[in-house]
């Protein structure tokens, strides 16, 4: 026959692969309702009031085409974006909070991290340094804090991203984690958790760093345990 | 082209009977071609259709058709030739690594890992069916295929993002040191009435990667010099790339200059072509270069080789 065995040998082994790759293929991801975020987060808790006129803020996602390609190939990047202005009642402190979640998290399609979407809005991004943030008596996470700059706008930004179970800091976190979880066979969802504000000089960071951190111990507090699991895993 | 080998090379001086060995063993290949169809087209299609979030994969379209084009140069060497060929246990290793590369790396979205076991398959197919001798022959074929591998996102901005900054800077101070009004805040460039966020300016360092392909091939291709002038013309890839990116971003700075922002963004489509112009130039500029230092030398040692 003009088939040689070996090179049959080589085919039957790819479809093999081809099969195998299927049967790894993740299954089990998160159910579409579980997380509903404009109804979890409060408008007004503690001392703090939702702001009627929101500050602007920079997009949770790079640049205005990954919208498009996203729906181009029936994907979309997130499945919910909230983007809110709190004020604080009793000193007028102002937090800007934004929250972008994805019910499917893979490899390369996964939520941007703030400092690429600050410096796509052409933000001069500096990482501050890592940061807990103590959200209850026996509960926090860690989180990243940057110092962007655009022209005169200081705007010092506190964030973190769930994915999964876990909290990640970096996109190489990020990876591990929607491999692990691939791998023993489910899609993890993510959620971008971001408070920023906006201080007139580099010296007013510090203050607004620890604003952004009461702004989320007050936030979590008041929050039903399947919000304080959707934005903290916990 | 200095390697295009005669096609029947197995077939040689054998008349009619000859002939038809030569086209079985062409007929051979149909299984594994039509495997590595099943199992890449799939991969490449999603790869596109993620691509416009992921511009690692930027290059892969240009040296897809680079590798094919060199497939069909070496033709000769891929007939199955009729003796038998000694069973290659680590080519089936190959083989078998690469399909669970494969896997893993399908059922993950995992792309580099999907692309990459296209690797040790070549290497195990060529050694299975073709033995040792047709590997050393074809080496530069895996080689090559590594660069069709995407480049990570995550890994691209942490490259990307610093050496924006260094070609806006360089580009910034070399037209200000010209006499032109330009000035630097950040990550904006402000010349005249026009300002330029750099992530939009430099975003065609993407093509990095595909001008270091097109680099090396071009290495690859221009054989006969001494080993001295091969690695120096490999290490200046790299830089050449960068060169022919800081060209491209000062065009683009100039023309929105002179001419406004619109034909600024039109330049743009122009601009990966003028920018591989610009490279494979100045490879073959430096190519000459090394020929002229080097002198006579040299050149008596190629002719000698």
């Amino acid at each position: 026959m003009s088939f040689r065995p070996r090179s049959l040998g080589i085919s039957a082994a790819m479809l093999l692969t081809a099969a195998l790759a299927y049967a790894l293929a993740p299954t089990r991801q998160v159910s579409a309702d579980s997380v509903a975020l404009e109804r979890m987060i409060p408008k007004q808790f503690g001392e703090w009031v939702e702001q009627r006129a929101a500050l602007e803020q920079v997009p949770t996602q790079i640049g205005e085409g990954d919208a498009e390609s996203g729906s181009r190939t029936g994907r979309t990047l997130y499945d919910q974006v909230l983007m809110r202005t709190y004020r604080r009642q009793s000193d007028g402190g102002m937090v800007m909070l934004a929250l972008a979640y994805g019910r499917r998290q893979a490899q390369e399609f996964k939520i941007h991290r703030p400092e690429l979407c600050y410096y796509s809005q052409g933000y001069e991004v500096r990482f501050v340094g890592r940061s807990h943030v103590a959200l209850g008596p026996h509960f926090g996470v860690d989180s990243n804090l940057l110092l962007t700059r655009n022209r005169a706008r200081y705007e010092p930004v506190t964030y973190w991203i769930r994915v999964g179970s876990q909290i990640s800091l970096s996109a190489w976190e990020t990876r591990w984690v929607i491999f692990k979880d691939g791998i023993s066979g489910s899609v993890p969802d993510g959620i971008l958790v971001r408070a920023s504000s906006v201080v007139a000089a580099e010296a007013d960071s510090a203050s607004a760093f620890k604003l952004q951190k009461v702004f989320f111990a007050d936030l979590y507090n008041s929050l039903s345990p399947a919000a304080r699991a959707a934005i903290a895993g916990g | 082209m200095t390697e295009t080998a005669p096609l029947p090379i197995n077939g040689c001086g054998r008349g009619v009977r000859g002939e038809s060995v030569q086209s079985q063993s062409w007929l051979a290949w149909l299984p594994v071609v039509a495997g590595v169809a099943i199992l890449y087209l799939p991969a490449y299609r999603d790869l596109s259709n993620v691509s416009a979030d992921t511009q690692g994969a930027a290059q892969i379209p240009v040296c897809l058709a680079i590798w094919i084009w060199l497939v069909w140069q070496k033709r000769a060497i891929f007939g199955i030739p009729d003796r038998a060929i000694p069973v290659s246990p680590l080519g089936w290793v190959l083989v078998a690594a690469a399909g669970l590369l494969y896997a893993v790396g399908r059922s993950q979205e995992f792309y580099q890992l999907e692309i990459g076991s296209q690797v040790p398959l070549f290497v195990g197919t060529v050694l299975v069916l073709l033995g040792q001798g047709a590997l050393r022959r074809l080496w530069f074929l895996p080689v090559f295929l590594l660069l069709l591998i995407p480049v990570p996102g995550s890994l691209l901005n942490d490259i990307l993002v610093p050496l924006k900054k260094v070609v806006s800077t360089i580009v910034a101070d070399g037209l200000f040191a010209c006499g032109l009004p330009i000035a630097r805040d950040g990550v904006v460039l402000y010349i005249g009435r026009y300002q330029l966020l750099i992530a939009d300016a430099c975003s065609g360092l993407n093509s990095m990667i595909a001008l270091t392909a097109i680099g090396c091939l071009y290495v690859y291709l221009r054989p006969g010099r001494g080993w001295l002038a091969t690695s120096i013309l490999l290490a200046a890839v790299l830089p050449i790339a960068f060169v022919a990116n800081l060209v491209r971003v000062t065009g683009l700075v100039l023309i929105t200059y002179l001419w406004g922002e619109r034909a600024g963004q039109r330049f743009h489509d122009f601009a990966a072509i003028a920018e591989i112009i610009v490279a494979i130039g100045t490879l073959f500029l430096v190519e000459h270069a090394i020929r002229l230092s080097q002198g006579d030398r040299s050149m008596n040692r190629d002719v000698r080789a």
